[in-house]
């Protein structure tokens, strides 16, 4: 069964990246947006399984962001997964007490969607 | 006929007056019995109311009022005038003579003529007394000058008011008592008893036993009493009628002691026996007046008066050397005060010299308080640490001023607040209240402590305290003396440091991520190489590794330009010059993005670091044409003679502007975009490249030149970058072309 994940990040580099990871590694649809706003508008239209936001981004940062989706009936329910590549403890246990998860910078690419199954709870396809 | 007795009673006087003289006056002994000139005394001795009869009288109704009365004595008086007295020895004689008296008027028996006194003369008590003993007197009528009759002295009543105490005391009965005493036996008859009291003239007779003690006495009153009562005297016998028992006095006794017991049993005499009971005499109250005889008080006088002198000299003596001993005494203490009073004076001197020396050491130790305390309070006046008191309840007790400045309140508005509920946020008031329980427990809480004080702008500020305990003399903690370094610009830039740092990280790991994950699937097949997908994987990883590399590149000189490492390198530089070289490098990327540079330049001289201004230049031109669209024009200025508000007089500034026509910076977001990793995005979020840093380097670069940089900017319309340089005219000439 494939998966939908919308992957949200300002930066080019790694929405490439991680699309090619988790298309290549599992098989699954990644739908891509480069900002908050682009980021909202997705996930209210295309109702993905799962979202990978990047919290660092210029405009909406990604935990604005996530309150958003969290505020919308249409998007409440998708588990949310925070990209971030911020070292800081503290940080990490804020942003996992928020969502599902939290997958440090610089990732793993043959490793990103056993990660992301394993938050989710996700069997293997 | 008035009695004279002035010249006895002078001489009298005079004795008297001598003895008041010449008394010692330490002595002080003027017994009052010797003088007799106290006109009370005399007028003690009269009987202002004496028994009077008229001459009429009958006899026995004379001796009867005589009994009646118990007076020895009637005075017959005529006219108010004493014609005559009649007494108990006139009766005697009477009766003696064998006489009838029924029938007879006193007038016939009285004695004729009677001697008086005037009352004028009577002044003296002895002399009185004197007088009726030259006379043999025992009463004497006192007249008026008119004759008339006044009283009566009688010996009797002489003798009761003079108070002869003394002499009386001093004197025996022996002294003055009668050796002659006429003596009758118990068998002899009344009659015969009156024969002999009036053959011997004597008032009395003792009685006395066969063994010849006396045991009895009869009077001249008692034979007044018998002819009262009608007794046959010549059948009675003296046993039947006598006063038995007689009272005992002695030879020894006192004068003072008969004439007690005389007051006492109101009798006139006393017999006076032995201790054996035999006979020794007689003594009656005319006996104790002898001892107040003028003559007998004349040698009693002169005896006291030698023992007067006597002991006056002795005294005299004993006060000399009294005296002396005094005076050596005196002389001796004077000399031991003397001496007291020199050791006094040494000590004075010594407690002088020592209280100096006090004084002295209390103002230096003064002194030296005063200058430990100003040194103190300089160090907490001037010290930049903030120094607070708090008491035991938690108000504060001292502030220093760098803390009231700190916390922007005057003294005394801070004095006695209480620190929490004044200073302290809210959220950390219940960590600081359980530090202090502890420290106040001594629970051995930490003696640095860390919190936040609000000041009055309702700044937080952060301070690290060391507090001490303060203790009284008992050792009881009392409160707590505080010192804070305030640490907030510290932890700012700590903050800031972490900040940067994340930042950094974040700025770092994100090119760093494209990087690594794009060759890790290529090189292990998970993404074909040759695919489409690979190719953009390669590419995005170059662009990756170039960003990364430019970002590293930035993140060093930023450093370096903070750190003060690299230095300006100043030199004469050619405006024009320098924007042709800056325009060149760019033009293959302008041409690229299909951008237009266009310069204005009137060609300056400045001094400045050429290196640091190409990066500038360098910087604001690859923003400008990341952000300029396809067919705008990019324009570069430079404006002499630029005039700053900031500049002083005399100053110039070069201004060069950098203009594109790309989509301009949001109003808010125009100071943020000198900040680090802080770039322009607009609402579709998208940000176009570079690293965050360029134009926080530029500031650093302009700043650094004392120029300024800044942005003006319109959304929709593009964007201008100014930054001006300072200019010396003199110097540099710059505005030769």
């Amino acid at each position: 069964m494939s998966r939908t994940v919308l992957v949200i990040d300002d930066d080019q580099g790694i929405r490439v990246i991680l699309k090619a990871a988790l298309e290549f590694t599992a098989g699954w649809k990644v739908l891509l947006a480069s900002s908050g706003v682009e980021g909202m508008a997705t996930a209210q239209t295309e109702r993905p399984e799962a979202i990978l936001l990047d919290v660092r981004m210029p405009g909406i940062d990604g935990i604005s962001l996530f309150r958003k989706l969290q505020a919308q009936a249409s998007t409440k329910e998708i588990p949310v997964i925070f990209l971030t590549a911020q070292a800081r403890e503290v940080e990490r246990q804020e942003l996992e007490e928020l969502g599902v998860g939290v997958i440090l910078k610089p990732f793993e690419p043959e490793a990103i969607a056993i990660q992301v199954r394993t938050l989710l709870g996700w069997l293997v396809d | 006929m008035a009695v004279n007795p002035d010249a006895k009673l002078l001489s009298f006087q005079d004795r008297l007056g001598t003895l008041g003289d010449g008394e010692p006056k330490q002595l002080n002994m003027k017994p009052e019995s010797l003088s007799s000139n106290t006109p009370s005394l005399i007028g003690r001795a009269v009987i202002s109311r004496p028994s009077v009869v008229s001459p009429e009288m009958p006899i026995e109704d004379a001796i009867a009022q005589m009994n009646a009365c118990e007076d020895s004595y009637v005075l017959i008086v005529q006219n108010q005038q004493p014609i005559g007295i009649f007494t108990e020895r006139d009766l005697v004689r009477l009766i003696a003579s064998g006489q009838t008296i029924s029938n007879k008027s006193v007038a016939q028996a009285m004695t004729q003529p009677v001697i008086t006194i005037c009352n004028a003369d009577l002044t003296d008590a002895f002399s009185v007394f004197e007088q009726m003993q030259q006379r043999r007197l025992r009463h004497l009528p006192i007249v008026e000058a008119d004759g008339t009759l006044f009283g009566i002295i009688t010996k009797n009543s002489l003798r009761k008011a003079l108070t002869p105490s003394t002499l009386l005391k001093l004197k025996l009965v022996e002294n003055v008592m009668q050796t002659k005493v006429v003596c009758a036996p118990t068998t002899a008859r009344v009659r015969q008893i009156a024969q002999k009291m009036s053959e011997e003239e004597v008032s009395c007779v003792v009685i006395v036993a066969p063994d010849a003690r006396p045991i009895g006495i009869v009077t001249e009153r008692d034979i007044v009493q018998f002819q009262t009562l009608g007794l046959d005297m010549a059948a009675t016998s003296a046993q039947t009628v006598m006063s038995t028992p007689l009272l005992p006095v002695h030879p020894k006794d006192s004068l003072w002691q008969t004439h007690q017991q005389m007051n006492q049993h109101r009798v006139r005499r006393f017999v006076v026996c032995t201790q054996e009971g035999q006979l020794a005499g007689l003594i009656t109250q005319s006996s104790l007046l002898q001892a107040l005889n003028p003559a007998e008080v004349k040698q009693m006088i002169d005896l006291l008066q030698q023992e007067v002198e006597q002991l006056r000299t002795e005294n005299q003596t004993l006060l000399e050397v009294r005296n002396q001993e005094l005076e050596n005494e005196q002389v001796s203490l004077n000399e031991k005060l003397q001496n007291e009073q020199r050791e006094l004076q040494q000590a004075y001197v010594q407690l002088d010299t020592i209280n100096a020396e006090l004084e002295e050491r209390v103002t230096q130790r003064s002194a030296e308080l005063n200058q430990s305390e100003r040194r103190w309070r300089t160090l907490l006046e001037d010290v930049q640490l903030a120094v607070v008191g708090t008491a035991r309840d938690g108000h504060i007790t001292y502030a220093n001023p760098f803390f009231l400045n700190l916390i922007g309140y005057g003294a005394e508005e801070t004095m006695n607040a209480d620190w929490i509920k004044s200073f302290i946020p809210g959220p950390e008031r219940s960590q600081v209240k359980d530090y202090f329980e502890q420290l106040y427990h001594q629970l051995e809480p930490s003696l640095q402590h860390q919190h936040s004080i609000l000041t009055r702008s309702g700044e937080a500020r952060i301070l690290v305290w060391n507090n001490t305990l303060l203790r009284d003399t008992q050792g009881n903690v009392t409160g707590t003396m505080s010192i804070g370094e305030d640490v907030t610009e510290r932890f700012a830039v700590d903050k800031l440091k972490g900040d940067f740092v994340a930042m950094v990280s974040h700025e770092l790991r994100t090119p760093l991520t494209a990087i690594h994950g794009g060759i890790k699937m290529l090189s292990q097949g998970i993404v074909p190489s040759q695919s489409e997908q690979g190719q953009h994987i390669l590419q995005v990883a170059a662009e990756s590794s170039e960003r990364l590399v430019r970002l590293v590149g930035d993140i060093l000189a930023l450093e370096s330009l903070e750190s003060g490492k690299s230095s300006l390198r100043r030199q004469l530089i050619h405006t024009q010059v320098l924007t042709r070289q800056v325009t060149d490098a760019f033009s293959i990327l302008a041409a690229k993005a299909n951008v237009t540079i266009e310069v204005s330049d009137p060609g300056l001289q400045i001094v400045a670091d050429s290196d640091r201004l190409t990066q500038v230049f360098t910087n604001l031109l690859d923003n400008a044409i990341r952000f300029s669209p396809s067919g705008s024009t990019i324009r570069i200025n430079t404006t002499p003679d630029y005039h700053d508000l900031d500049l002083g007089e005399g100053e110039a500034a070069v201004c060069f502007s950098v203009c594109d026509q790309g989509l301009g910076i949001p109003v808010e977001q125009q100071d943020k975009v000198f900040e680090r990793f802080t770039q322009a995005s607009h609402d579709n979020g998208e940000v176009k490249g570079g690293t965050g840093l360029g134009l926080t380097i530029c500031r650093n670069i302009i700043e650094q030149h004392g120029g300024k940089i800044w942005v003006e900017s319109t959304v929709g319309e593009g964007s201008c970058f100014y930054f001006t340089l300072p200019v010396d005219r003199e110097k540099e000439d710059y505005l030769r072309r």
